[in-house]
């Protein structure tokens, strides 16, 4: 290998999108609530848990709370909770082409408040320079392997809950309204508190995964939470599986180890410009080939649920 | 899920036939890390191409330390994460020994790892305002900051003689920030008195009573940072209304032909803007590279592009690496200001550069954009700015002046 | 207990789809509901469940006002309906659609998932079991036993009506309200949906009420007729007497003879 360092870099990316990936996969793939504004939600999280510590007053903004980075991180999680309920009360009213839209708008918004708003955010100059997680413990050049192994933990947190939101009787009629909302309401299935609730819970999931993102990145600006982030990660969960429990995850590590690996490619410098427009033609084709071959996703909502129901029916005597 | 960590395998044997070891033999490693695609992708071929026309005047030369230079170019997509992403290939994979040509976001984003690793790196083009007081250690900026642009309004100001100056500001980042600038040092440093500060939101249908009151409060001139959006319909209600007496002290968005062509219109009136320069007034780095870009480009320099910038900071790395006499990133970082900054002989091209040095004399770099001066924060001292009127109904240049040191960039 | 609509209207546009009806229909009765295409059937089957309100008029059940309730409140109350056209949960299971329908409302929220809510430990545990146990009788039953696991949208028509069924079985319902339960099933089978129909009925006390074109099936299971034509209700009565109402006889052979012209 090359150098393990760089790839654990790419690692943690990937496992920090394969987490992000999996609570989309919660509120779209089982939801049925087409969110595009996942980078509204995650820049959410991310200015709360950055603004709650701000402890240097030489920042020159409104407010320092110097909260200690326990107590920011679930308030931000718990912040971005909110956000995503008063996203979701005039959204959910809306149609899913209309709904796509409007998530979308939102995240523009909360963006453009991040901008404005200066005296909060430090505008489009933003923060750098940001503690992290046991940063003093070890020396920096090891810390990458610190940051992979709390992503890591992370992700598997999120499966975990996840996992068990898809399997539960929760999972399963959120399913169903996706699939026939009609008839989940004649049913007495309270569809639109139910999808409240879980686009609340995919904040509350979103904004705890969002310091993580900002420990890779380490820093913060507005910047950061263009809506390419939001289609990154759908990229992710439709190559993983949309509705499968850890599609996101494996189609996040696909996506992100691919688009690095073709970065490392090397050319004689002037065909770099070439090489540089054709990446993301590449990431296009792997796209394109896996919606080819594998049209649910490498993993398949299909697989995800149906082995379980197929191991069983197997038992049954025919 | 065998078969994805069958994948990843596959995917470490391509990377790892890809990369290369560590040799004294090998060449020395410029990092070029750029926006060649995304928001920053229209500047992207100049960039790289002034970058291209630097590597070559410094292997044309014999090459940094008696070895070839080779430009190790990485896309970041003009995003942060693009930034932290290609930044750990270049040093993680590539091992490059010094890094160039990021962008504000991203040299935020990548600023404490540069400084952990110990990575000489130049910001040719970063405005953000941070950088105005944390680098010096191994971030070094070559254009001026974004607070430059708020300072050479008030510098304007007190060279055309106006004591009394309102000011027209549309509410957005873009605008607020160097009209606090220009306020803070027109008053603060300048002993000025702002007349009327009136702020406003942009889109209305009319600013007519935001155009009186800035205009009817007695002012010597009037300093306008708006969108170019606001401002046709501010100057047109500034003509509607006869104020053409009054002086107009414009922001870079106004730079436009559109804006010229309606202070053109108005008799007597007068507006400047003043924004950043190359340096192009008998500076025999600026005639050594403008050929040679043209030839790679087709195109000559363009300040709109910021490429000779990118030229410059080549030309920086090269000759530190040479005063260094090794690539030891912190060594290499100290002699930054070494070359760039006198006492020393001054020179204008990487190979007079480096004879000096082999000569054993202190040498004083000045480039195509400025003299290069540093300040302790690895700041530019005094950035190139041409001060443009409107003339004949068009923009021209009326002369270049440099950012005056004295007047000091206020804390945020 | 029974179902009462009092005036009940509504208008889309110019159409009056449904002008003032007003009907009573036990709940421990098989109700039938005819009328020609266009009759405003399934309007007043919008206007009970909640799905399209009323303009005017009041629907009761068992004495509680319904109109202006949503429908899954109106399902809670024991007022589950099929669809004309049923689609089903696409993608789940038999068997998960049909526990999805019998699961209740505290298990299906996130605190739900996590064992926290008021389905906490064994009482949870309790309620999915009995849902197990009660999903393989009502398979039984209705002869779904075999396709259990399989995809809903992988089944025949027969069996998606069946499904239909099985799943308004599990809801636990006071009453079912069928829209066109025999159309689309094959004449073999509709034997069965009668003897169903009637002994959920006789059996349980579970009432319908039902729509539908067939008529002959209809006659064979209701114990009460309404006859609806261009939203008014223009006959109720037992079966023999509606099959003997001139009027009856003139709105729906009429529309018969227009329909025989077909395929
Ligand atoms: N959402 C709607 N908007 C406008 N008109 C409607 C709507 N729903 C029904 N209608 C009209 O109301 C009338 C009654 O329709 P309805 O579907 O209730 O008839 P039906 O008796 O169920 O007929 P069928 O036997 O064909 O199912 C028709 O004229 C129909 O076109
Ligand atoms: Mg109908």
């Amino acid at each position: 290998m090359t150098n393990p360092v760089f790839w654990v870099g790419v690692l943690t990316l990937a496992l920090i999108y394969g987490s992000l990936a999996m609570v989309l996969n919660v509120e779209s793939g089982w939801g049925g609530m087409w969110d595009l504004g996942v980078a509204g939600l995650l820049a959410s999280g991310a200015y709360c848990y950055i603004i709650l510590g701000i402890d240097d007053p030489d920042l020159g903004t409104r407010f320092v709370p110097g909260l200690p980075m326990w107590l920011a991180w679930p308030l931000a999680a718990a912040f971005t909770g909110l956000v995503a309920l008063a996203i979701a009360l005039p959204s959910l009213r809306l149609r899913r082409e209309y709904f796509l839209i409007t998530t979308l708008a939102f995240a523009e918004i909360i963006r453009q408040i991040a901008v404005i708003q200066a005296d909060l955010t430090r505008g489009t100059t933003g923060f750098s320079s940001l503690d992290r997680p046991f940063d003093t413990l070890v020396e920096p050049r090891d810390y990458n392997y610190v940051l992979l192994g709390i992503v890591a933990f992370a992700a598997l947190v999120v499966y975990l809950i996840t996992r068990r939101i898809g399997t539960s009787a929760y999972g399963r009629t959120l399913r169903a309204a996706r699939d026939n909302e009609a008839l989940a309401l004649a049913l007495g299935k309270r569809v639109n508190r139910m999808r409240i609730k879980t686009f609340v819970v995919a904040g509350v999931l979103i904004g705890a995964i969002a310091p993580l993102y900002l420990f890779y990145i380490r820093a913060i600006t507005p910047q950061l939470f263009a809506p390419g982030i939001t289609f990154t990660i759908w990229t992710a969960l439709v190559i993983g599986g949309i509705g499968s429990i850890r599609g996101g995850l494996v189609g996040a590590v696909v996506l992100i180890v691919f688009t690095e690996a073709v970065g490392l490619i090397e050319v004689d410098p002037q065909y770099i410009n070439i090489l540089v427009s054709i990446e993301p033609f590449l990431v296009g084709l792997l796209l394109v080939l896996v919606l080819r071959f594998r049209p649910d996703g490498l993993i398949s909502e299909r697989n995800a649920f149906g082995t379980r129901a197929g191991r069983r029916a197997r038992r049954v005597p025919a | 899920m065998k078969r994805v960590i069958a994948l990843l395998c596959l995917f470490g044997l391509v990377a790892a036939a890809c990369g290369g070891g560590d040799d004294s033999d090998e060449p020395i490693k410029f990092g070029f890390l750029n926006g060649q695609t995304g928001d920053y992708g229209p500047w992207g071929a100049w960039a790289l191409w002034a970058a291209e026309v630097a590597v070559e005047e410094l292997n044309a030369a014999g090459g940094v330390l008696g070895r070839t230079v080779e430009l190790v170019v990485e896309d970041n997509g003009s995003t942060p994460e693009g930034a932290v992403s290609g930044y750990a290939e270049l040093t993680d994979v590539d091992g490059i020994d010094a890094l160039g040509g990021i962008e504000s976001d991203g040299m935020l984003a990548v600023f404490d790892t540069v400084h952990e690793q110990q990575l000489p790196t130049i910001c040719s083009t970063c405005g953000t305002t941070e950088l105005d007081t944390t680098g010096g250690d191994y971030v070094f900026r070559i254009i001026g900051s974004d607070t430059d642009n708020g300072i050479i309004g008030a510098q304007v100001a007190r060279d055309e003689g106006y004591d009394n100056v309102a000011m027209l500001v549309e509410l957005s980042e873009g605008t607020i920030s160097p009209a606090d600038v220009f306020k803070t040092v027109f008053t603060e440093q300048i002993g000025g008195t702002i007349t009327e500060d009136v702020r406003f939101d942009a889109g209305r249908s009319s600013y007519s009573a935001e155009v009186a009151r800035a205009f009817d409060s007695g002012a010597d001139a009037v300093y306008i940072s708006v969108g170019f959006e606001t401002g046709v319909p501010i100057l047109n209600e500034w003509k509607r209304r006869g104020y053409s007496d009054v002086p107009l002290i414009l922001t870079t968005d106004l730079l436009s032909p559109d804006i010229a062509a309606v202070v053109g219109e108005v008799e007597g009136a007068s507006a400047v803007v003043a924004a950043a320069a190359y340096d192009t007034e008998g500076n025999p780095a600026w005639d050594a590279y403008v050929p040679r870009f043209e030839a790679k480009a087709g195109d000559p320099p363009e300040i709109g592009f910021y490429d000779a910038w990118q030229y410059d900071q080549y030309i920086i790395l090269g000759l530190a690496m040479e005063k260094a006499g090794t690539t030891d990133g912190a060594a290499v970082a100290a002699a930054i200001p070494q070359i760039t900054n006198p006492p020393g002989v001054e020179v204008f091209t990487y190979a007079s550069g480096l004879a000096e040095l082999q000569a054993g004399n202190e040498i004083d770099y000045h480039g195509t954009t400025s003299n290069m001066n540093l300040n302790a924060v690895g700041n530019l001292q005094s950035p190139v700015m041409a001060v443009s009127a409107v003339t004949d109904g068009s923009w021209q240049v009326r002369d270049y002046v440099e950012l005056d040191p004295t007047l000091e960039k206020p804390s945020s | 207990m029974e179902l009462v609509l009092d005036g009940v209207r509504k208008v889309f546009g110019g159409v009056v789809a449904v002008a003032d009806v007003s009907a009573v229909i036990p709940q421990d009765q098989v109700t039938a509901l005819i009328g020609p295409n266009g009759a405003g059937k399934t309007t007043l089957f919008n206007a009970v469940t909640g799905f399209d309100p009323p303009d005017q008029g009041t629907i009761t059940f068992g004495g509680r006002r319904i109109n202006g309730l949503p429908p899954w409140r109106v399902a809670e109350l024991g007022l589950i309906r099929t669809f004309q056209t049923p689609v089903g949960f696409t993608t789940l299971t038999v068997r998960e659609s049909m526990l999805a329908a019998a699961t209740p409302w505290f298990m299906e929220t996130p605190r739900g998932a996590f064992g926290l809510g008021p389905g906490f430990g064994r009482k949870g545990r309790k309620l999915e079991r009995d849902a197990e146990i009660r999903t393989g009788e009502i398979a039984a039953e209705l002869g779904l036993e075999d396709l259990l696991d399989v995809r809903t949208d992988e089944l025949s028509a027969g069996d998606r009506k069946l499904l239909e069924f099985a799943r308004q079985l599990m809801a636990q319902p006071k009453m079912l309200l069928l829209d066109e339960p025999a159309a689309a099933v094959a004449p073999a089978n509709i034997g069965r949906l009668s003897q169903l129909v009637r002994r959920l009925c006789d059996e349980r006390g579970l009432g319908s009420l039902i729509i539908d074109h067939n008529l002959s099936f209809l006659m064979q299971i209701a114990d009460e007729v309404h006859v609806l034509d261009q939203g008014v209700l223009i006959a109720s009565g037992p079966p023999e007497a509606i099959a003997a109402d001139p009027e009856v006889m003139r709105v729906y052979l009429g529309e018969q003879a227009a329909e025989g012209a077909g395929p």
